[in-house]
């Protein structure tokens, strides 16, 4: 008989024998205990105890396996651009004292059925992926690099008007405060990246306008379409401009609380401006480096790397209008969300909070390689080696969507996602697993080195590690 | 019975954690209902008959600690009947356990089997004269989100269950030896006059192997052969990730083989022939397709991606 063969009476085997175990009835833990035993909160001695019961007990199993079926339900990711706009729609949605004394009348059942709910937010990410692939990278990021030669900008799929993703955000729009200044302090490692990256260097964005060089090229003109809100544009086509790097590390937004908020609010209030007046944005932002805010390192964005400003700049001004206008109420869409909510709601709104973060971006650079890291929005890690140019997903051991980000330096930076992920590196090539302090999302991670960090769990509650994640400590809050 | 007062936690501790639940004021929830709340944790945690007694304080804060103390003082409120923390449960629970509840039981079943949880919370039922309220039974060792989970596993297992009582007794599902037995005595009309001989020594072989392993190396093997859950769900179930608990299944089935074929072998006195007998007889009595098994279900088969033993069954 072959040896396949064999292991399917093995199988059948095992499965008649394991399924023969009766119920233990009388000593079946309760609701309660099934419940911490799932969450991994009961003692060493209690799990090792019950897990000698459930092995034994059918009755136990069935039960856990209704449970963790019930959870991943449960746990399956509202899409973001409904969850932003349910976050906009419901902003006070997070379990707060004030929300008590308003409470809300729980939504129609009909919204959370998730046979329309799936078709439909997967349509609408689709959407949304590939307007911020249009606005980050231009259009070409749709192709894959031996279309980008023939493949022109028109083909890039129409949008729809952005009122139909984030309609809500105009009601909020008004709650904004006026951006904070950019932060202080942009790269101080990046003349050291720049000089380790083989292509030379653009012309700034400044130079390139000021310069106004006498024979522009013919297929592309120097001076962009002046529809152009270049508000947003800006802010998202350069490497720089989607980074919140600050001395080599990686600024995670939204994260944690209170980062998100200067950037987003900072590109919300970008107004459109004339050609000029965004020139002399962006010069006055170079100029202003020395301003305070350490805590909208996001911000720092625009004058970050110039040169990459320079390139995209036809690109971004070839998309449309429309597309543009789309991104700038997707931040709007956001904003509320994310900067408009105290750390606590975030906190206690997982889903929302995590969603609607992982929108944003963030670069990291790793200057012994010279490469670049960036988190996108639908939760991968993508490695530039050409200053930012192009991109390509990063292996990764893990599949769960990656959340938040740490880097304390330029070789080592942590990553923390869905489903108790953190990986981390010490060279910025190879990513280690490490093992979480409790299985459940995390939401932020804060690292010192490659052995110390600390993450944030999804309920709020914070580990600490020194070793590497060997051994995680939870601390008090 | 809810223990007396004083005896675990202390009024200043509860003090201390109701401010750390940051319960709003419109529940008008007080520190001496706190207490009791609290004390009836400590005493189920610190009930079995192992406990030391007295209980060292440290290890008592260090459990308190560990509570989740906002969602204890919701149950507590509502517990007690307070209309604006109901409220504030319902706001915030009510569509994700209607939608853990889809998940369980199905779209027909789900809305009752919620609603008759949504009852019991609410304290319809009474118990000598008074009203009980199931949030009495949560301790906040885990989420109020997983307990409430938990009970609708609970309740709709126990239902399927008693269901399944009533069922014939000719169901195959219910007996499949038997009837296969049955079916296999009609396909095969010269059996083996050891076949059944082989198959009781295999069965038995089997089950002492499996008694013998590590209690999660057979909660593994029962929840991938007779939960038919993913790799992934397991993994949530015993903190591992998939590729573990794949690598780990593998490795218990092949356990489980040695072990087998060395008591037939060994034990038994069979030769190699009569052991391949034995498989091939226990493959015709208890046939599993695991596949069919899984696709069998709703769920998609993520097993498919990771283990050598899906591979080895998907090999015909």
């Amino acid at each position: 008989m072959p040896a396949r063969d064999d292991d399917k009476a093995m199988d059948g085997l095992l499965r008649r024998s394991l399924a023969r175990d009766a119920a233990k009835a009388g000593e079946c833990p309760d609701a309660d205990i099934l419940a911490a035993y799932y969450e991994r909160s009961l003692d060493a001695d209690e799990v090792a105890g019950y897990e000698q019961h459930i092995s034994q007990c059918a009755l136990c199993r069935e039960h856990l396996a209704a449970l963790v079926r019930a959870e991943s339900a449960v746990e399956i990711p509202a899409e973001p651009v409904l969850v932003a706009a349910a976050a906009l729609a419901q902003p006070a949605k997070a379990a707060t004292p004030e929300r008590v004394s308003t409470p809300e009348k729980p939504a129609p059942l009909w919204v959370f059925d998730w046979r329309w709910l799936a078709s439909a937010a997967a349509a609408l990410i689709f959407a949304a992926v590939v307007y911020v692939r249009v606005i980050q990278h231009g259009p070409t990021a749709l192709f894959s690099r031996n279309e980008v030669a023939v493949s022109k900008p028109q083909t890039a799929p129409s949008p729809p008007p952005a009122e139909e993703l984030y309609a809500p955000a105009e009601r909020l729009q008004a709650n904004h405060e006026s951006p904070a200044n950019p932060p202080a302090t942009l790269k101080s490692n990046l003349p050291s990246l720049q000089k380790k990256m083989a292509a030379p260097p653009p012309p700034s964005r400044a130079e390139k306008e000021s310069a106004a060089p006498p024979a522009p090229p013919p297929a592309k003109p120097a001076a962009p379409p002046p529809r152009v809100s270049p508000g947003p544009s800006v802010a998202r086509t350069s490497p720089g401009a989607s980074s919140g790097f600050i001395g080599g590390a990686m600024a995670r937004r939204g994260t944690a609380a209170g980062t998100a908020a200067p950037r987003i609010a900072s590109r919300q209030q970008t107004p459109a401006p004339s050609t000029s007046a965004k020139t002399a944005q962006s010069e006055q932002r170079a100029a202003s480096g020395t301003s305070a805010g350490a805590a909208s390192a996001t911000a720092a964005t625009a004058t970050a790397t110039p040169q990459a400003d320079a390139k995209k700049e036809s690109e971004v001004a070839d998309a449309s209008a429309q597309s543009v206008q789309t991104t700038a109420a997707n931040d709007q869409a956001k904003a509320p969300a994310v900067a408009g909510a105290p750390a606590g709601r975030q906190l206690s709104s997982l889903s929302q909070t995590v969603e609607v973060t992982a929108a944003s971006e963030a670069v990291y650079v790793a200057e012994k390689i010279g490469a670049l890291y960036r988190v996108t929005p639908d939760g991968l890690v993508e490695r530039s080696s050409d200053g930012g140019a192009t991109w390509r997903p990063e292996r990764l051991k893990t599949k769960a969507p990656i959340v938040a980000a740490s880097a304390p330096s330029g070789e080592i930076c942590w990553l923390v996602g869905r489903d108790g992920t953190i990986l981390v590196t010490k060279n910025a090539k190879k990513w280690k697993k490490i093992w979480p302090p409790a299985a459940i999302d995390l939401i932020a991670v804060t690292a010192q080195d490659a052995k110390s960090a600390t993450v944030t769990a999804s309920d709020g509650r914070k580990f600490s590690t020194t070793d590497g994640g060997k051994t995680w400590k939870q601390l008090k809050q | 019975m809810p223990p007396s007062p004083a005896q675990f936690v202390s009024l200043a501790m509860a003090e201390r954690l109701l401010r750390k639940a940051a319960a709003p004021e419109l529940w008008n929830l007080t520190a001496e209902q706190f207490q009791v709340t609290l004390e009836r944790s400590v005493a189920r945690r610190f009930s079995s008959p192992a406990a030391k007694t007295p209980l060292p304080a440290p290890e008592i804060e260090r459990y308190l600690e560990s509570l989740h103390a906002a969602e204890l003082a919701l149950a507590c409120a509502c517990s007690a009947g307070n209309e604006a923390a109901w409220e504030h449960f319902v706001a915030e629970y009510r569509p994700g356990l209607h939608r853990a509840a889809r998940a369980i039981a199905g779209e027909s079943a789900a809305r009752e089997l919620a609603d008759s949880l949504f009852g019991d919370l609410f304290g319809l039922r009474e118990s000598e004269g008074m009203r009980r309220s199931l949030f009495d039974y949560f301790h906040g060792r885990s989420k109020l989100t997983t307990w409430l989970h938990a009970i609708l596993a609970q309740r709709h297992v126990d239902e399927i269950r008693r269901t399944r009582r009533m069922e014939p007794l000719d169901d195959p599902e219910g007996d499949e030896g038997s009837a296969q037995a049955h079916s296999m005595a009609h396909k095969n009309p010269s059996p083996d006059p050891e076949r059944a001989r082989y198959l009781a020594m295999t069965q038995a072989a089997v089950q002492a192997a499996l008694d013998a392993l590590h209690p999660r190396d057979r909660l593994r093997l029962a929840y991938y052969y007779v939960e038919e859950l993913t790799l992934l769900e397991i993994g949530k179930l015993l903190g591992e990730h998939e590729a573990t608990v794949s690598r780990k299944l593998d490795r218990a089935r092949q356990d489980v083989r040695r072990a087998v074929e060395a008591a037939l072998r060994e034990g038994k006195k069979l030769s190699a022939s009569q052991l391949r007998l034995c498989f091939e007889y226990a493959r015709e009595e208890w046939p599993f397709d695991l596949t069919r098994a899984l696709s069998a279900t709703n769920k998609t088969p993520k097993w498919r991606k990771f283990s050598g033993i899906a591979r080895t069954n998907e090999g015909e």
